[in-house]
């Protein structure tokens, strides 16, 4: 008789790792939102969706700077309390140990998505308001930075499978979109210029004062295979750059509200592969080691540009950054789910062969 | 396919449990001096029979007992539980087949006694409704039916005991492997061991009890290992096992006294102190010449490396 997958471990670590992690993360959240929603609530902001998306976006990443690090060791925390005596009534038993490793996980994985959507409902309800935000498409990487000199004009087309991995572009009704780049100038000279984004073919045009670093954003449709924009830097001042490597497309018609289920996807399947790797680590090391190494990467993969969108764990600075501007993130793709998944099985089977002997000790 | 022959294979007369060449050694710190836990261990456990293994704190009681139960997994050698190698494979199929009780209580402190034996009933393949009422029925067994909802956090050391009871004989396995059974065990404890355990024979069960008291096996056992530092040094029958050490030993003038009650034991003790001479306890039916101090000393083999 094998058995893969015990509701009885689950239900057991889904109660020791529910309270273990919520208690504390509740206890800051209540904290937070007490604390920041009266403040956020009492500031004389002209745009009330921008107060919002900062007080939002503050708030979860308290919760997640604590959420993170105690998921992250009470997974890592498990094989430690097994080897320490729990295998004497579970490696007796006949359930197959990545049956055990699968259910236990589980268990913690249940535990932490309910705290997480738990966590974003109440954001969502201490933070009042419902606005109309954009949501991000995508962004098109150009080739070189487009260092733009006082009175040059730059074109850029956005064409073939780029911009069709962002959006459909078969034929149809025209799509309402926002693009935007953001500029910089380079120091030296006036510390300012002014600068033009023109849609071609279009009416649409906007201009901004670059001073530092500045958003400069437009309105453009969609209606066939190509967007073309044209970047002129109308000031006798300085030259002026884009500052990321690329133009952002933006869709409006999203509900601000929507902010949480971006974030909370993000969060519970970055916790998701963590939690499996801590646990997998915590097999062949010791539990605070693992945990530790753990958190390293994740932190590393939070400081490192121009990591894919579909690890969910970088993904998730932007998508923060977004909800502080009262915009919201892109949805997440199959991929990113595919990518923490490869990782949690690649994880299990680590642990499996760390737990070949459920002792190390007499 | 592959369980229906194992089961062919263990039904054909194989015994409940054998061991051949078992060592298990220990990692030190980054892997350097190593300790042998188990020497090359050979013991055979025929069916519906039981075995006591005694020995001094250290000889690997526990040890052997885990890598029977599957818990853990040995350095050398092989450990057949009902004819299927389970120190090369975990197999669900010898592991349906046996219990274990270690000897701690290293059960979830956050589930209450129902609770524990209805998870372990669980994950020994027991239907619901079944391992409910065998739940119920092993906890009025070891006497705890009224604390069967507390949590085992508010549990003493002789709950955990029986608890632990509970769950080694939930399943009527075929062989039971107990660990220490009567640390922290009261009287009311000892004897819900001793029904529980000659049920199991009974039935046929194989039964190996691992202690460092004599008295828990003298009667529950049909052989007797001693292990000393790791190795099997005598193995037999009690009187086979006590019977050259106690030929060796000296005659010590002594005395027998039967049938005193506590209080009477005690003022004759005294008395005895008094006028010189000394008491001390018997810790089996040997006539007394033997304790197992003794024995382990004259069994213990030459100094050995780890």
């Amino acid at each position: 008789m094998t058995k893969w997958f015990s509701a009885g471990l689950c239900a057991l670590e889904f109660r020791r790792a529910f309270w273990r992690v919520l208690s504390p993360t509740g206890l800051l959240l209540g904290l937070v939102l007490a604390l920041r929603t009266a403040q956020v609530s009492s500031l004389p902001f002209e745009n009330a969706a921008s107060a919002r998306g900062l007080h939002r976006e503050e708030t979860w990443v308290a919760f997640l700077l604590i959420l993170i690090p105690l998921s992250v060791f009470r997974a890592a925390r498990i094989p430690t309390l097994w080897r320490s005596g729990e295998a004497d009534w579970l490696g007796a038993r006949p359930i197959e140990r990545s049956a055990a490793i699968v259910s236990t996980w589980a268990g913690l994985a249940l535990a932490l998505l309910l705290t997480v959507v738990g966590a974003g409902l109440w954001i969502e309800s201490e933070i009042e308001g419902e606005h109309e935000s954009p949501v991000f498409v995508g962004a098109l990487a150009l080739p070189d930075p487009l260092p733009l000199n006082p009175g040059a004009t730059r074109s850029i087309a956005i064409a073939g499978p780029a911009l069709a991995d962002l959006i459909d572009t078969q034929p149809g009704p025209a799509i309402a979109l926002r693009a935007r780049v953001r500029l910089t100038i380079l120091p030296g000279g006036d510390p300012t210029s002014q600068v033009r984004l023109t849609v071609a073919g279009a009416p649409g045009s906007t201009e901004v004062l670059v001073d530092g670093r500045t958003w400069l954003e437009v309105d453009c449709r969609l209606s066939g295979e190509s967007l073309d924009f044209e970047l002129s830097n109308m000031g006798a001042g300085h030259v002026v750059c884009l500052a990321t490597p690329g133009i952002e497309l933006w869709q409006p018609g999203g509900r601000e509200r929507q902010a949480w289920v971006s974030l909370a996807t993000r969060a519970c399947l970055g916790l998701g592969w963590a939690t499996a790797l801590a646990f997998a680590f915590a097999t062949w090391i010791g539990s605070f080691t693992a945990a530790s190494t753990v958190l390293a990467l994740w932190l590393a993969l939070l400081i490192s540009p121009g990591l894919p969108a579909w690890l969910s764990a970088a993904s998730l600075p932007r998508a923060l950054a977004f909800v502080a501007e009262g915009r919201l993130p892109e949805n997440l793709d199959g991929r990113a789910l595919l990518a923490a998944g490869a990782v949690a099985a690649a994880a299990w089977a680590l642990a499996q062969a760390g737990l070949r002997s459920w002792r190390h000790t007499p | 396919m592959e369980e229906a022959k194992q089961k062919a294979r263990t039904e054909s007369g194989t015994p409940a449990l054998r061991t051949n060449g078992l060592c298990r050694r220990f990692p030190g710190f980054l892997g350097l001096r190593s300790r042998s836990a188990l020497r090359s261990i050979d013991l055979e456990v025929p069916r519906g029979t039981s075995l006591g293994l005694i020995g001094p704190n250290g000889s690997g009681k526990s040890t052997l007992l885990r890598l029977a139960a599957g818990v853990d997994r040995p350095t050398a050698g092989r450990v057949e539980v009902f004819g299927i190698d389970v120190s090369r494979r975990r197999s669900s199929a010898a592991r349906a087949r046996l219990a274990y009780l270690p000897d701690d209580s290293p059960f979830p402190v956050e589930l209450s006694a129902l609770a524990v034996l209805d998870l372990l009933g669980a994950l020994s393949g027991l239907a619901r409704q079944e391992r409910r009422r065998r739940a119920a029925r092993m906890l009025e067994r070891v006497g705890l039916t009224s604390a069967a909802r507390r949590t085992l956090g508010t549990y003493s050391r002789g709950m955990l005991r029986r608890l632990g009871l509970a769950q080694a004989f939930l399943t009527d396995p075929d062989l039971v492997l107990l660990d220490e059974p009567t640390a922290g065990l009261d009287a009311s404890g000892y004897v819900a061991l001793a029904e529980l355990t000659a049920e199991a024979r009974a039935r046929g069960a194989s039964i190996v009890v691992a202690s460092h008291v004599l008295s828990d096996l003298h009667e529950a056992c049909d052989r007797l290992a001693v292990l000393i530092d790791g190795k099997q040094v005598a193995s037999g029958t009690l009187a086979e096992v006590m019977a050259p050490a106690a030929a060796e030993t000296s005659p010590v003038p002594g005395l027998r006294v039967e049938g005193l009650d506590g209080p009477g034991r005690s003022a004759l003790a005294l008395w005895v102190q008094e006028h010189g001479g000394t008491t001390r306890p018997l810790e089996a039916d040997t006539g007394g010449r033997v304790a197992l101090g003794d024995l382990y000393r004259r069994l213990a083999p030459p100094e050995s490396g780890p």
